[in-house]
């Protein structure tokens, strides 16, 4: 079995296209992803039983199907109804739908999880609601929120590699599409495995980074007070 | 721009999208049987710490969870089995390449519910006269596998939707079913939704029975440390 690394030297400039789009569409998907997850978490906790109801079959109709049937409808069954978007498009809306549903999860198990006694003490000490919510829940929810968050994102960039098969150019498409062309599989594979292998490390260690940095706060915080 | 939704498509193509449904299943239940077994046995290797293949197994979960399960499969498909000999067989290869991924999960999964043992539990399967395996198989991997149930039915939830990924190698289950189904009619949004709904149901049925697990495994956890 022959193995020759010079075929992706050859492609290298396509496989960097490959890489950009796939770092610009994880990138979008994900900040929008934590906007959808934000609005739907506080939907959740906050407004009236009809939006609830919306939001929870929302986010369990996204958790529950695939996400290539979802990227599917979004590409080849919208323009049945008269919508027609750019592949891209269609990916980036697919994904972010997906990946809100999760995220709102997380972000609602996030703030549920703070005892109820935590709002009950900080009202009862004259906070207003709002107060409560940003300096009483929040510091601690953050810290509950961020791994499952990082993995979620680490899902995001991943799941990407789906919109390849709406002929979006991204690195699984660049990867797939150059082996069947030259007949290198492997070594397109083996390429496209190292990418991957780095894009999801950066993610990890970026969230690693931020946990770290948030529970030396804490400890910092955490210091004696000598009055 | 109503004409999109046609009820006469689902009747007519039904047969071949039940055909489909049954391959997806029987691709799912054979990987997951298949995965809680070799996942089990990574699991205790890294549990008893078997030093010669620790560094490799942990390499490999690492490796398969850093990488889309897409790529794994095209990985199989196109690299690996060609490379053993074995060519165009799109069934082999999905389920190697979901078995591959999914263990890589179960492990860690598995791993987790490792952690869970007590010293005492450990201790009361030593002291009863137990040998190693006798241990395994009666006390340690029962009240694993009991524990970790809800997550495990997780898992196989997500692989029911992975399954949709053997459609891009040619397995004709649900998703590539659907594919040929509206490639006919040209009405893809109808039958998307319809095989959409299908997936809910199978996978949101499984996620109920997850969290009913969960409070149930919550309670019983409740009661034994009251008594």
């Amino acid at each position: 079995m022959d193995f020759d690394i010079s075929v992706l030297l050859d492609q290298r400039q396509l496989i960097a296209q490959g890489v950009g789009y796939t770092l610009a569409i994880s990138l979008v998907s994900i900040l929008l992803a934590m906007l959808m997850g934000l609005l739907v978490a506080f939907g959740q906790l906050n407004f009236t039983p009809l939006l609830q109801w919306g939001m929870k079959a929302y986010v369990q109709f996204f958790r529950n199907t695939p996400l290539l049937i979802q990227i599917y409808f979004f590409y080849k069954g919208l323009p049945n109804l008269g919508v027609n978007w750019p592949p891209e498009v269609c990916g980036v809306v697919a994904l972010f739908l997906q990946s809100g549903a999760y995220m709102a999860e997380i972000f609602r198990t996030g703030v549920e999880s703070i005892p109820k006694e935590q709002v009950e003490s900080a009202l009862s000490l004259g906070f207003s609601r709002l107060q409560t919510f940003v300096q009483v829940i929040i510091p601690q929810a953050v810290r509950i929120i961020l791994p499952p968050l990082g993995n979620q994102c680490v899902a995001v960039i991943k799941n990407s590699s789906l919109v390849a098969f709406i002929t979006v150019p991204d690195l699984f498409y660049v990867v797939f599409n150059g082996g069947a062309e030259h007949f290198r599989y492997l070594e397109f594979f083996l390429a496209g495995i190292v990418v991957y292998m780095i894009l999801t490390l950066m993610a990890t260690g970026l969230f690693r980074l931020l946990e770290y940095q948030l529970s030396r706060r804490e400890r910092q915080s955490q210091e004696p007070l000598y009055v | 721009m109503f004409n999109w939704f046609r009820i006469d498509d689902l009747i007519h193509y039904g047969p071949l999208l039940a055909h489909g449904l049954s391959l997806t299943l029987f691709l799912s239940l054979t990987v997951m049987v298949t995965s809680l077994f070799l996942g089990l046995l990574v699991a205790i290797c890294r549990y008893y710490r078997l030093v010669a293949v620790h560094g490799i197994l942990e390499g490999y979960v690492y490796l398969v969870r850093s990488i889309p399960v897409v790529m794994l499969i095209a990985l199989v498909h196109f690299g690996l089995l060609p490379a053993l000999g074995i060519e165009n067989s799109f069934m082999l290869s999905a389920f190697v390449g979901l078995s591959l991924s999914t263990t890589a999960y179960v492990a860690e999964i598995l791993r987790g519910g490792f952690t869970t043992i007590h010293q005492e539990e450990y201790e009361a399967a030593t002291s009863l006269g137990l040998n190693v395996f006798q241990q395994l198989l009666y006390v340690l991997v029962p009240l694993v596998l009991s524990r970790m149930m809800p997550t495990l039915v997780n898992q196989f939830v997500t692989l029911i939707k992975d399954t949709s990924l053997a459609s891009i190698i040619g397995v004709i289950e649900l998703t590539r079913a659907s594919e040929i189904a509206y490639e006919h009619t040209m009405r893809e949004a109808t039958i998307l939704i319809f095989v959409a709904l299908i997936y809910f149901v199978l996978c949101y049925g499984l996620s109920r029975w997850s969290r009913t697990l969960e409070s149930k495994n919550a309670k019983a956890l409740q009661n034994t440390t009251a008594g």
